[in-house]
Parts: structure tokens; C-alpha cells; sequence
């Protein structure tokens, strides 16, 4: 799958499989893929429940590793890493936001934000700053103090998405973020996503099954039987 | 810092589990202080009795105290032996010859003498009066505590042959065995339980320490032909002989000090076990957002150090509650143990607990840390 994006490759997957055992056979959400996101893209990627969405994000998340096939992040081959090695290569490439925002519970959304900075060898003033500003591009500043029980759901997503971008990654990975959103809130959490691609240039990939989210992408791609099988290109909606 | 935090918070927010995990290491690090200290206290016995220039003179083949019978004539021998500076004859009247832990000790010594083989701290005028009246008696200090006795007041001991006796002063011999003990005058204990003339002991000053050994033998020879026979030996020896029960009880007391560290052990790893089962999507989340295994497992074993800790501070501070109150002892054969709570022990008690919980928390921290996270993380949709 070849792209005509504005910027230079940021992620390439080269014949990438993955297959589970399944029963007592296997199922294989990926097949052979090949895909190319450059920097600077808002990716969507759609499909039915089963088909792999996830697991492809995991895969460039070096959460999961291929069966075959070679994958390829700001031109560093991932495929090899080791947990550790991936894990560290995380910190700083990329940004992931869950459905279920998963902030950590015991943290303040500050302390949320600073976690992943608190790895990464810089100085303490530079680390406040860097939460500043994504607490702050995020809209989220003046509930910073507060745990996670004590925000809504549209807060505690912006939060989320402060500690994706806190460590200023390479790629925003999002599964289903605004799937425990109602509308309303999930229209704000999609324009913020727009906004960093379009004020930031953050190369964002979303999985999600709404139409609505899926309008804020410039590409939208679809999953079907372990193969990209449509790619439809869109004007930025949002933009 | 914020590691730490998060650690500390995490532990909090753990509610009854952190409670009951941080409560049984506690206990176990109580119990531990509590089995070190009988050893301390055991030492303690022997180093309070380290005069080598005391010798004790016992009737040969007895071993508990009431079963000595020496006839007090013996006292006139034994200190016209060459290099005997002092004798003092004491009779022992116990509540208990066995392993007790509510043991009354009578002491009939002299007390013109006493204090030629005895260091203790008293009031003089107290003394005086002690040398003077035979009804008298000096309550050791922590007979005194245990009891309630106060000076002026009369007791009978109905349980020790109602021996009675006036409460003149109380002493203290810097926590050595005699604390738990009463002095009374050995010729007014011989006849109020009507037995004059028998002695359980002599206490025998040697004037050269270097010649003891010599001393004893010469003691045992003047007597070897006599109906009763005499077994003299040193005093730290003689103690060491007379609290074996002790060191075989402590020695077994060891043992279960290091199965309870085994037991802390093992509580912590099935608590960090059963609590990693529910966190293994923070778990994951962790390692998602940058954190490798090492660091992961350091976050979990952080949280069992900060429950090693709190739990051997409280683990530590019920002992020193405890024992260092002197609420718990133990006698044998007439000598009463106290276990002692120093500082080494409380120090050790709290590595032992810090690092048990350290030691359990590490393998499934571990475990719990290098599994993959996709395993928690994987949606396939």
C-alpha cells in the first residue's frame, strides 16, 4: 500500500503477518501488509470487529511482534527489538491513548503526564515544562491536581493524550479514543487529535469503527480479511 | 520520586490486602525480634555473672536448686581455705524449680556480706535496716514491678510455705537475674520454713581470680569424704551449667525465628502475587509508556520495600513495647530470663523484615513484569 503523504516515511510495514491460535486452528488478522504512513499524516484505520485494527496498532506500538514481515519506524527496524529495547524506544516514538484512557489511578493527572518524562534523562525544569505545555495544549491545566476518579471522561482523555504527547513522540497511536465518549466530548477529544496534527504536525493512526471519527483523517483505511483492502482518501474535514 | 510516590500511594490505596500484608509482616518481625531477644537475653544471664573470682560451692549431683542441701557448717571450712577472702552461705526458697513464666525466688543470704559478691544499687538506710531486722527482705526491682510490692508493706506467700516477709527497699543489679529476686536473711528463711541448717549454696570469693580453679578443687577434696559432697565451680561456669535449659530453648527459639523470616517471605510473594494478578494492565500500561521490565519490577519490589519498612517499624515498635516494659520472661531452675531488646537486635529485626519483603516481592515482581504486554494489552477486533 503506497501513500502519497506530505512528509517523508515515519512508519512502513514491509509483508507483515500475524496469526493467533484461535480453537484449534489459527486466525490471521494480518496478512502479508504493507502500509506506509509519512510524517505528518492523521490516519484512520476502520473495519469490523476481528479484523486486525489492533493488532496492527500494537504491532507498530512493538506491544506485539510479527509472525513475519519487517516493520519499520523513523527508519529504525523495530522487528528485532527485544521488550526492553522496544519499551525504551516507546518513551520517546510513541504516544499511545486507550479507549479506556488507563491513567494511572494513584497519580494526579499531573503526575499522569510526568510519567513517562520521569525516564527520559532531562532536567527537572525542562521536564515541568514539557508537562506545562502538553497539560496546556491539552486544555487541561487547571484540573491538574486532580486524580483520575475526579475528572470526567473527557477530561481524563485529555489527560491521556498530555501523557502520549508529553515526551513530544514521533507517532500518536489511538485505539478506539473516544469509544467510552459520549458525542459531545468525543468531538472535542477529535478536534484536540486535529489540532496536534495540524498546529504540531503529530502523525496520529486512530482505529475506530465511528464514521464521525473516522472523518478527521486524511486517509482512512480499511481492514478485511487481514488485508488493507480499501483506502479512501478524504479532505480534512476538520481542518 | 514520583516512582516513589506512586509506590507509596499504590500501597495505600491497596486497603485490607495492604493492611493484612503490612499486619503479618509486623507479627513475623515481632516474633523475630521477640526469639533474637531470648538469645540477648540468654548472654545477658551469662555476662551479669562473669566474676571469675566467685566460686559457687553445690552439693555434687544436684542439679535444681531446692535439691542442694549443704550443711551450713561447711561455710567455717570453705573460708579457712587458703586465698577464700568471703563465704556466704544462701539458701534458695522457689515458687517453681522448672521452665516458668511466674517464678518468686526467695534468697536467704547475709546480709552483712552480701554485697561483697552482689553489685547493687539501693537505698543505704534500707540496707541498714535490712542488716538489722530479721523479718526483713530487699525486693529486687523487677520482683517489685511484677507484683506491686512496696517498702512497708507485709507479704506472705502462701504458694512459698508462707514465708513471710516485711518489704524494707528495693534494688536494682542492672537487669541481671537478681532483679526478679527476694533477699531475706538466711537464718530467718531457715526457720520459717523450718529447716535449719541446710544451705543450697556458698558463695565464695577467691582473692586471686588466676587460682579459682585451684580454690574449687581444694574445696571439693576438704569435702570429698564427707556424707554430702561438693561440686564448686566457678560462677559463669556454674550459670552456664544451671541455664542450659535456656540455650537449648533459645537455640530451638532460633529456629523459629528463621522459619517466621521464611513465613514473611513466603506471605509477601503470594501478597505481591495475588495483587500483580490485578494489575496487570498497569503493568503493561507501564512498560507501554516506557518502562522496561527492570523498571517495572523495581516500581512492584518498591512497593514491598515501603511495606517492609512500615511493617518492621511497627514490628519493631511492639517489641520494644513489649520487652523493653519487661512484661515477658522466663525462669528455669530458679534463674529468671529476661529477653534483651538492644539496639542490635531492633536493627536486625528491621533488615530481616525490610529485606524478606524485599527478597518475596522480587521473584514475582519479576514474573509479573517481564510477561508481555500485549498478553494484557491484545485486542483482537
Amino acid at each position: 500500500m503506497s501513500n502519497d503523504g506530505k512528509g517523508n516515511p515515519l512508519v512502513e510495514l514491509r509483508g507483515v503477518s500475524r496469526r493467533f491460535k484461535s480453537g484449534g486452528g489459527f486466525i490471521t488478522p494480518l496478512d502479508n501488509v504493507d502500509l506506509t504512513i509519512n510524517e505528518g499524516e492523521f490516519v484512520v484505520l476502520m473495519g469490523p470487529s476481528g479484523t486486525g485494527k489492533s493488532t496492527m496498532l500494537n504491532l507498530i506500538a512493538g506491544i506485539d511482534k510479527p509472525d513475519s514481515g519487517r516493520i519499520i519506524v523513523a527508519g529504525e527496524d523495530i522487528t528485532g527489538y527485544s521488550e526492553d529495547a522496544l519499551a525504551r524506544w516507546r518513551t520517546r516514538a510513541i504516544g499511545y491513548i486507550f479507549q479506556q484512557f488507563n491513567l494511572l489511578s494513584v497519580l494526579t493527572a499531573r503526575e499522569n503526564v510526568a510519567l513517562p518524562l520521569s525516564l527520559l534523562p532531562l532536567a527537572a525544569a525542562r521536564k515541568r515544562e514539557l508537562v506545562d505545555t502538553a497539560l496546556e495544549v491539552t486544555g487541561i491545566t487547571d484540573r491538574s491536581g486532580h486524580y483520575p476518579r475526579q475528572l470526567s471522561g473527557g477530561q481524563e482523555q485529555r489527560v491521556a493524550i498530555a501523557r502520549a504527547i508529553a515526551c513530544d513522540p514521533l507517532l500518536l497511536l489511538g485505539d478506539e479514543p473516544t469509544g467510552a465518549l459520549d458525542s459531545k466530548t468525543a468531538k472535542m477529544v477529535m478536534e484536540l487529535l486535529a489540532e496536534l496534527n495540524r498546529r504540531f504536525n503529530k502523525t496520529i493512526l486512530l482505529v475506530t469503527h465511528d464514521p464521525a471519527v473516522a472523518a478527521y483523517g486524511q486517509r482512512v483505511l480499511h481492514l478485511n480479511d487481514g488485508h488493507i483492502e480499501e483506502e479512501v482518501r478524504t479532505e480534512h474535514a476538520h481542518a | 520520586m514520583l516512582m516513589l510516590r506512586m509506590a507509596l500511594r499504590t500501597l495505600l490505596s491497596g486497603g485490607l490486602r495492604s493492611l493484612l500484608t503490612i499486619g503479618s509482616v509486623a507479627v513475623c518481625v515481632f516474633v523475630f525480634s521477640l526469639l533474637l531477644s531470648l538469645d540477648e537475653g540468654v548472654q545477658g544471664m551469662l555476662e551479669s555473672s562473669s566474676d571469675e573470682g566467685v566460686l559457687i560451692v553445690f552439693e555434687k549431683y544436684k542439679a535444681c536448686p531446692p535439691y542442694s542441701r549443704l550443711p551450713v557448717s561447711y561455710a567455717s571450712q570453705i573460708a579457712a581455705i587458703d586465698n577464700v577472702s568471703a563465704v556466704m552461705p544462701v539458701r534458695f526458697l522457689l515458687s517453681d524449680c522448672g521452665t516458668t513464666t511466674n517464678l518468686i525466688a526467695i534468697h536467704g543470704v547475709e546480709p552483712s556480706v552480701f554485697r561483697e559478691f552482689r553489685d547493687i544499687t539501693v537505698d543505704e538506710a534500707a540496707w541498714q535496716a535490712f542488716t538489722q531486722e530479721k523479718g526483713g527482705a530487699m525486693v529486687g526491682s523487677r520482683a517489685a514491678a511484677k507484683y506491686g510490692w512496696q517498702p512497708g508493706q507485709t507479704v506472705t506467700l502462701a504458694q512459698l510455705r508462707g514465708v513471710s516477709f516485711n518489704v524494707l527497699g528495693i534494688y536494682d543489679s542492672g537487669g541481671s537475674s537478681l532483679d526478679e529476686v527476694v533477699l531475706v536473711d538466711r537464718e530467718y528463711l531457715e526457720q520459717s520454713i523450718n529447716e535449719v541448717g541446710a544451705v543450697t549454696m556458698f558463695l565464695t570469693k577467691v582473692d586471686d581470680a588466676s587460682l579459682s580453679g585451684q580454690v574449687a578443687d581444694r574445696i571439693d577434696s576438704n569435702f570429698a569424704n564427707y556424707a554430702t559432697l561438693t561440686r564448686t565451680t566457678p560462677e559463669k561456669g556454674f550459670m552456664a551449667q544451671q541455664i542450659s535449659g535456656f540455650s537449648e530453648l533459645v537455640a530451638f527459639a532460633q529456629l523459629i525465628a528463621w522459619l517466621s523470616l521464611g513465613l514473611l517471605m513466603l506471605a509477601t510473594a503470594n501478597s505481591v502475587s495475588m495483587g500483580l494478578r490485578d494489575r496487570m494492565r498497569e503493568v503493561a500500561q507501564l512498560k507501554l509508556l516506557g518502562f522496561d521490565s527492570r523498571l517495572a519490577a523495581q516500581l512492584i519490589v518498591m512497593e514491598s520495600l515501603l511495606t517492609g519498612i512500615l511493617a518492621s517499624v511497627i514490628g519493631v515498635a511492639l517489641a520494644i513495647l513489649v520487652l523493653g516494659r519487661g512484661a515477658v520472661s522466663i525462669s528455669v531452675e530458679g534463674y529468671t530470663m529476661y529477653p534483651q531488646f538492644s539496639l542490635a537486635t531492633a536493627l536486625a529485626s528491621f533488615i530481616a523484615g525490610v529485606g524478606m519483603c524485599l527478597a518475596g516481592g522480587y521473584i514475582p515482581a519479576r514474573r509479573g513484569a517481564s510477561r508481555p504486554i500485549g498478553l494484557a494489552l491484545r485486542g483482537v477486533d
